[in-house]
């Protein structure tokens, strides 16, 4: 009989098919995993039918009212869990551009169940036109096709204000916050150099530093211009781990934070001010908090603040001090203007 | 006539947005800086006897951890005095910045 394979071409032969059949067994676990991702999604989110009306603090400010606010934001949170939210802003009496951020990041927290957001405007006509400004409303209406359930990487333009969530380092976004800043004051974009290097470190503090999982947390930049004050306030929040789960340590810190010689807010103070060595043993590193402070000393920037978990400190009356209520997350604040 | 020093404009031959530290991070890194454009010229200028004068206006504005990267790693390969003695920085828009580089440059080596 005639020898129809021979040798070296059986072995081809079966060296391609194992070849293909391993090919085909890695396309069939592919559509295998797709399909049970698929499968584990609801084809409808659950909606919610029970609605809970929370009440905003009458003093709606981060940096001056942080542990209302904290806890504020926990029970939007918590409550996004298993129902929708009303946020009832009626009785506001005073507000800053930093807990507007602050809400939109709690808001866009909560949002990630299927929970419905509505609420109203505060009852002072110039607080209501400062929070109609900043754009809120647009985002809290949850309507289908709101921009803020998929707005990463989307940058929202307002008449007053622009606001940003983002997962990378992104120096396009930094500069158009900026720019926009710049414009408010003086009528024309242009840059600022020390808002651009903050808002550039702050990213990439979150990048590297704030990540609870693999995944880079998502971070919400907002500037607003203040007319009245003639002024443009930056607001960078991440909802990360906070300075004082991520940053480490060093032994000698550690053992007096731990013998309660030294709080947060100290060990804070000291971060300020440079006293802090970087844990990374790398050269050159742990610069990024006092060069903002020391933008802040030379009056490049106004009104430095950082939140950090249970920690508040601000550069402008050099106080640092313990909070009740701890932030899961670091809260970056600063001023340009008049 | 002679050139007594090279230039680096980093706004008009890198970027006018300066962005973070490691490439790895995003792009317009000072590891991407440093490579592509600040050691080559550095090694020119040492090579051709002149000193390297750094541009640095026109920019969006500097990262810290960009400007540490790119002048503080320059250091570190070549020592900060040789460095020091060797560049030569101009920035009218925000001239703290030079002094914020000399120092990355004198503390390159030093664990903070």
């Amino acid at each position: 009989m005639k020898r129809l394979i021979t040798r070296g071409k059986w072995k081809r032969h079966l060296a391609e098919r194992t070849r293909s059949q391993a090919q085909a067994r890695a396309r069939f676990a592919d559509y295998r995993r797709r399909r049970n991702a698929a499968l584990a999604r609801p084809a409808h989110p659950k909606k919610f039918h029970k609605t809970s009306r929370i009440e905003a603090p009458r003093e709606f400010s981060l940096i001056q009212n942080p542990n209302e606010m904290i806890r504020f934001f926990k029970e939007i949170e918590g409550l996004a869990e298993t129902r929708n939210v009303f946020v009832d802003m009626a009785g506001v009496s005073a507000l800053t551009p930093d807990a507007i951020a602050g809400l939109l990041a709690a808001i866009h927290h909560g949002a990630r169940t299927s929970a419905h957001f509505s609420g109203n405007v505060p009852k002072d006509g110039r607080l209501s036109d400062i929070l109609n400004r900043s754009g809120f409303r647009e985002y809290v209406t949850n309507r289908e096709g709101a921009q803020f359930r998929s707005s990463f990487g989307k940058v929202r333009k307002h008449s007053g204000s622009r606001e940003t969530m983002q997962t990378n380092f992104n120096q396009v976004v930094a500069n158009d916050l900026v720019e926009f800043a710049v414009q408010a004051i003086t009528g024309t974009p242009g840059p600022h150099g020390p808002s651009y290097s903050i808002l550039g470190e702050a990213m990439l503090n979150t990048l590297n530093h704030a990540s609870r999982g693999k995944d880079p947390e998502p971070w919400w930049a907002s500037v607003f211009f203040d007319a009245e004050r003639r002024r443009s306030c930056f607001t960078f929040i991440d909802q990360g781990v906070g300075i004082f789960k991520s940053h480490r340590l060093t032994l000698s810190l550690k053992l007096l934070e731990g013998l309660s010689i030294l709080d947060n807010a100290q060990i804070l103070e000291r971060l300020f001010h440079g006293d802090i060595p970087s844990t990374t043993k790398i050269p050159g590193r742990g610069n990024g908090i006092p060069f903002m402070y020391n933008h802040h000393k030379a009056n490049r920037i106004k009104n430095f603040t950082v939140l950090a978990n249970n920690a508040i400190g601000g550069a402008e009356t050099e106080s640092y001090r313990m909070l009740r209520e701890s932030f899961n997350g670091t809260i970056l604040y600063w001023e340009i203007g008049e | 006539m002679t050139t007594q020093s090279l230039e680096l404009n980093v706004a008009a031959e890198f970027t006018r947005t300066p962005g973070p530290r490691k490439r790895s991070e995003g792009e317009y890194s000072g590891e991407e800086f440093l490579s592509l454009l600040l050691r080559p010229r550095f090694i020119a200028a040492l090579e051709a006897g002149v000193s390297l004068r750094v541009n640095l206006d026109c920019a969006a504005g500097y990262p810290t951890s960009f400007l540490e990267e790119a002048f503080g790693g320059l250091a570190r390969e070549f020592g900060s005095e040789k460095v020091a003695a060797n560049i030569e920085l101009s920035c009218d828009d925000e001239p703290y910045l030079v002094e914020d580089i000399k120092k990355f440059i004198r503390e390159a080596k030093t664990t903070r």
